[in-house]
């Protein structure tokens, strides 16, 4: 984790985040913009660096970067090949190695009501990703029946966690523990945020059973999954379309376990929204969670 | 001692038309290779929308590929990750190939647009092809003044033999 943080910036600029390097388990993101000065973000706290890159909270002597500077960390981020990150870079965010993410702010270019690409960026978001192993472990009593694994949809609004628990849920079922057995788990991570996937291949420990579709869309995915890999469990992160339901529907009756996660911020809400589309979510899910945050404290429960 | 030195003067015009070929050789070498390389680069990109690190190393590992030694260490420092910008390593390992600049050029302000790098390497073999066929021309052209020297001395030989 420490040894990402610099390796996302070339040789010129490291002396400026070795105090975000040290702080690399609670840093949550680095605020980039041409101009503006480098902000770092940590549990609540925000805090800059001098010239010399030591940590500051006078935001008069902070540490700047320009257009140029931003030009040569986006081209350092990309391996100099920013030709081959145009799909992510239309969808304004890029991965790199680690699983971490980088949010991308700049000029829109439109072609024919479709984003083309994004030019001229100005602002980067580096948001650091972090991996935290058992999380689920609680929750694994509530997940099984007689070993039997349930459908599983996790509900919570942003920024609570959600994707860090299912990560967590599918690396349990995937390796296997105390209350079922191991199972093939196919993920389809559309925004490589589940698997953290550099150049394909995932960052974050999935479990030894586990197949990444990555940077594929849901729909497509899952019926590639269904075709190709045959697993006995589809993970998929926020739900957004009856068509996804749909299908995450047919791979249910087709004994296929679902593990997914919706936005939401309770569970009435949820079943509400989606009902008024003909969709009856606790038709298919038989174990439904519900995160929320009260007081920087991430809480979980079966609801 | 006519002969001695009339031999001496043809051997030592043979072989500086010789070294001078050569040296042309090596130089048009380099922009075979060069040019190669960035076709395959290319192609990388193109049909695999490869990184270039990705490019170099599969260029690299390609049988007789060009400069693949060097290739692989630059995919080696890369992977490693020391904070060495792509262009610099290129610089590195390439600075004693000819005419490098202007196949580094497309590697230094590369656009967002996705045809940026792709276009920098047309314009770059198309560059490197007009100086190939300037020297190869040039080349051409010694080895007919070589030729027409050397016949040119040999009949003078043969006079002053007889």
């Amino acid at each position: 984790m420490e040894k990402d943080i610099l390796a996302m910036f070339p040789l010129e600029y490291r002396y400026l985040f070795l105090t975000a390097k040290e702080h690399g388990q609670t840093l949550n993101e680095i605020r980039i913009r041409a101009g503006q000065p480098l902000i770092f973000l940590e549990t609540g706290e925000e805090w800059y660096v001098d010239y010399k890159g030591q940590r500051i909270f006078d935001l008069e002597s902070a540490s700047r970067l320009y257009r140029e500077d931003l030009d040569k960390i986006l081209a350092h981020l990309c391996n100099y090949s920013i030709y081959a990150y145009q799909e992510e870079i239309k969808q304004g965010f890029l991965t790199i190695s680690g699983g971490h993410r980088v949010g991308i702010a700049g000029q829109v270019v439109m072609d024919g009501g479709r984003i083309r690409t994004i030019k001229n960026i100005h602002a980067l978001n580096i948001r650091i990703a972090h991996e935290k192993k058992g999380v689920a472990g609680d929750f694994l009593p509530l997940i099984y029946e007689k070993g039997t694994l349930k459908n599983i949809l996790i509900i919570s609004p942003p920024g609570c966690g959600k994707t860090t628990l299912l990560r967590d849920f599918i690396r349990y079922i995937s390796n296997g523990n105390s209350y079922g057995k191991g199972m093939t788990v196919g993920v389809v991570d559309e925004r490589s945020e589940i698997a953290g996937s550099y150049m394909g291949n995932p960052q974050k420990d999935l479990g030894i059973r586990t197949d990444v579709l990555d940077a594929c869309p849901k729909l497509v995915g899952m019926m590639l999954l269904l075709r190709s890999m045959s697993p006995q469990v589809i993970a998929i992160d926020e739900i957004g379309s009856v068509e996804e339901i749909e299908a995450l529907k047919v791979a249910s009756l087709s004994g296929v376990k679902i593990v997914a996660t919706i936005h939401g911020s309770s569970k009435e809400d949820v079943l509400r929204k989606w009902s008024i589309r003909g969709l009856k979510l606790e038709e298919i899910f038989e174990c439904i969670f519900l995160l929320s945050k009260t007081k920087d404290q991430y809480v979980g429960r079966k609801v | 001692m006519k002969i001695l030195g009339l031999l001496c003067i043809l051997l030592g015009s043979i072989l500086l038309g010789l070294r001078y070929g050569w040296e042309l050789e090596l130089i048009l070498e380099d922009k075979r290779s060069l040019l190669r390389l960035i076709s395959l680069l290319k192609r990388e990109i193109r049909f695999g929308n490869a990184s270039l690190p990705e490019c170099f190393y599969k260029i690299g590992m390609g049988k007789d590929a060009p400069y693949g030694d060097k290739l692989r260490r630059i995919y080696e420092e890369v992977d490693e990750n020391k904070g060495e910008t792509i262009p610099s390593l290129i610089e590195k390992y390439f600075k004693d190939i000819g005419d490098v600049e202007i196949f580094l050029s497309c590697f230094t302000n590369q656009s967002e647009d996705g045809g940026g790098l792709l276009n920098a390497l047309e314009r770059a073999e198309a560059e490197l092809l007009q100086r190939k066929q300037e020297l190869e021309k040039e080349l051409c052209n010694r080895k007919k003044v070589g030729l027409s020297l050397g016949t040119m001395g040999g009949l003078m030989g043969i006079l002053l033999f007889l």
